[in-house]
């Protein structure tokens, strides 16, 4: 985690950078004093950061990790935690359990790193013991999860974090603002003119589509560089919590727009999860949406 | 407990699942924003500052600033500061043609050369100062404010107190402030308070005059002043902020230490007599402020005008501008006149006929005419999370009517800001 808040000048504004979550941040404001959008960049990392240390998988000393390293005793749970439980629990039921935050553990089985290794069922089957959101015991301010299973809240703690920095950019400022965590955006412009968002292709750099976002927010999910090939069957790194295995046929990436980056980002997840069925769900939820399919015609062509 | 499923309300057989997870995402988003912040830590700036007077005052200040915002919007802001002063001062005598013998306040000789001001070199001093202040809502529109001052010296205690009520209106564009503060200060003077006018003993053998007169060891002096202020949001780029304070002070104001010369044009110097101030001071002060942010960079000026019942009348004009150079870097001039007139009790000598009808006299150069200006430039960088290191350095030029009253100074400072 780099420290530092970087702020330049663009061509209606500015941009105030860093990196938080492994990815590069921006705020991007118009027509404001520079003071007021240096204080607000940091204000903003400062919140992606504190997002960041409290719900990272990777660290030691955070509320994650003291549920995961509880070994099926009770812990604690403060109130913005709980929160976040209850929003994974409403994910998980209306996803009928496809959405779980406790499917982190099959990654032990499951290596995306574009190679050709599939592991096979043996090895799976007994981490499917360990994954479950039903298993879970909660009551008021405190949760039990029995032992061997784990908790990842990285399928919403960024998208979580974009909203809460464009909340509380906003409470500092009525210009336009809009922040992006790597690629997962919220906006505000008011009555302003809106904000021109370009969407990235499957090739880095490439842009696919332009279009206009006001107030709202932008987020992808996909596995554009997360995969496997084994046969000439790409096995996407979307696991269904069920069976252990990638979720196939579905589309690279899915970008959905909403009104906040936390429900786009999990429409998005979610559609990912219906592999094949995934533009019908997203038809069904009313939403503006973009799916990347990769070049089927090669993928075809292989097998 | 098992999980509580909450299936009949949330699953939507219909496939459209975005109104129930829009509701969901709602009560993640919904609670306030601050609950989870917590308090901002404490604010901490640091900074020492060197003054350095050519051959007079050398003084090295050590500053820390403490303030914290808590979750209740109240605030609370201390300071600490240390003075060391080494070096000397003028007395109050007159420049002269002669060498000059004086006695310093613990009745020891020091001899000043001809045509040099007159310079106490005993002056030596450590001051500890400490300021809190306290600030908090009192309703929607209405913040109070209380805070308290201890200064020490060793001849010199301070002890002050203050209040004030802050109001808000006009959406925060306006604030309007009301302030009372009361201080007591309480001299204590090496050798004693001479008696005003009295003559400096001398500590030559051939002199007749070797008895300090004094009325004894220390003496008073109580100040309270009035604060009306008003703050302005002119625009988003314009602050504006008008004071107007009443100050009024009682007791002893002399400095126990200086002296005036007594003297008739062509002849040699008479007699040193310890000087005498009015037993109380009336001041009244308006200050101006115009705070201005550009695009990226801001400015500030400022005037202020001040006038009292001794004669005196200043006038201040501050200028700085901050120059943003980019990744958090800033360049800010400060330029800084400040002209006054002197009390209608300053003399720079007095003629040995008027010592008998005099009340009041001072050779202080401080209350003279003066003129001064002061060139700076600050040079800082902004880090993450508030952080930030600033240098200083400032070259001040002071002229009067007397040699005594020409003063050139460094000042350089280094600070460090961080939040703790």
């Amino acid at each position: 985690m780099s420290d530092t808040v970087r702020l330049e000048k663009t061509a209606h504004g500015w941009r105030g950078g860093f990196t938080a979550m492994a990815s590069p941040c921006e705020v991007l404001f118009r027509n404001i004093p520079s003071a007021l959008a240096r204080n607000i960049t940091e204000q903003v990392a400062a919140e992606a950061w504190r997002v960041e240390k409290k719900f990272s998988r990777y660290r030691d000393d955070n509320i994650v990790a003291a549920i995961n390293g509880a070994a099926g005793q009770p812990v604690d749970i403060d109130e913005e935690t709980n929160r976040l439980l209850d929003y994974a629990d409403s994910c998980w039921q209306l996803s009928d359990g496809m959405f779980d935050i406790t499917s982190g553990v099959l990654r032990r089985a499951w290596k995306f790193d574009g190679s050709n290794n599939i592991p096979s069922q043996k090895n799976i089957t007994p981490l499917l013991q360990r994954v479950g959101w039903r298993h879970l015991e909660r009551d008021a301010g405190c949760l039990r999860m029995p032992a061997e299973m784990e908790l990842d809240f990285g399928g919403i703690g960024k998208e979580y974090a974009v909203d809460r920095s464009l909340m509380l950019a906003r409470q500092l400022t009525n210009t336009p603002l809009l922040v992006n965590f790597g690629g997962d955006i919220a906006a505000w412009c008011g009555d302003a003119e809106p904000w021109r968002v370009g969407l990235e292709g499957l090739s880095e750099g490439k842009i696919a589509g332009r279009f206009l976002l006001g107030n709202g927010a932008l987020a992808t999910s996909g596995d554009s560089r997360r995969f496997l090939l084994s046969n000439g069957r790409r096995y996407s790194h979307v696991l269904n919590p069920q069976t252990g295995w990638p979720v196939m046929d579905g589309p690279h990436s899915v970008t959905v727009s909403a009104a906040q980056c936390t429900l786009a980002g999990m429409l998005a997840t979610l559609a990912l999860l219906r592999g094949a069925q995934a533009e019908q769900f997203l038809q069904a939820q009313s939403v503006r949406y973009w799916c990347l399919w990769g070049d089927r015609k090669n993928a075809t062509a292989a097998g | 407990m098992q999980l509580k499923k909450k299936k009949s309300m949330l699953k939507s057989s219909a496939g459209s699942v975005s109104c129930a997870l829009a509701a969901a995402t709602c009560s993640l988003l919904g609670a306030p924003l601050h609950a989870a912040e917590g308090e901002h830590g404490w604010k901490v700036d640091t900074a020492l500052l060197l003054y350095s007077e050519t051959d007079r005052v050398t003084a090295v200040e050590p500053v820390i600033k403490m303030g914290k915002q808590f979750a209740d919007d109240s605030t609370l802001d201390m300071k600490l500061t240390l003075d060391s002063l080494t070096g000397a001062s003028h007395n109050g005598a007159v420049v002269s043609d002669q060498p000059q013998t004086f006695t310093n306040p613990s009745g020891s000789a020091y001899t000043t050369k001809a045509g040099d001001v007159p310079l106490d070199s005993t002056f030596k001093d450590t001051r500890t100062a400490f300021n809190l202040q306290y600030t908090r809502p009192w309703t929607r529109t209405l913040r109070w404010t209380a805070g308290t001052n201890f200064s020490s010296e060793y001849d010199f205690q301070s002890f002050g107190a203050n209040a004030g009520l802050l109001w808000d209106l006009n959406q925060k564009n306006t604030t309007l402030t009301l302030g009372f503060s009361h201080e007591s200060d309480s001299i204590n003077a090496v050798g004693g308070i001479p008696t005003p006018l009295s003559s400096m003993p001398s500590a030559t053998s051939t002199s007749t005059n070797t008895v300090k007169l004094t009325e004894g060891d220390s003496d008073s002096r109580s100040v309270n002043d009035i604060l009306l202020g008003w703050t302005q949001v002119m625009n988003r780029r314009w602050i504006m902020q008008l004071n107007y304070s009443l100050s009024n002070s009682s007791g002893y104001h002399s400095d126990p230490y200086k002296i005036v010369t007594v003297l008739d044009p062509g002849n040699p110097i008479d007699d040193y007599l310890y000087e005498a101030r009015p037993d109380s001071r009336t001041k009244s002060a308006i200050y101006w402020e115009n705070r201005y942010h550009f695009d990226e960079d801001s400015m500030a000026v400022s005037l202020r005008y001040m006038t009292d019942d001794w004669g005196i009348n200043s006038q201040t004009l501050d200028f700085k501008y901050r120059h943003e150079l980019g990744n958090g870097w800033y360049l800010q001039p400060h330029l800084r006149y400040y002209t006054q007139t002197a009390a209608d009790f300053w003399y720079e000598s007095v003629p040995t006929a008027d010592v008998a009808g005099l009340t009041e006299a001072s050779s202080d150069y401080r209350l003279g005419n003066l003129d001064d200006m002061t060139y700076g430039v600050k040079v800082g960088r902004k880090l993450s999370r508030g952080r930030e290191w600033n240098a200083r350095l400032e070259l001040f030029s002071q002229s009067g009517d007397t040699k005594a009253a020409e003063v050139d100074a460094f000042i350089t400072q280094v600070g460090y800001t961080f939040y703790w």
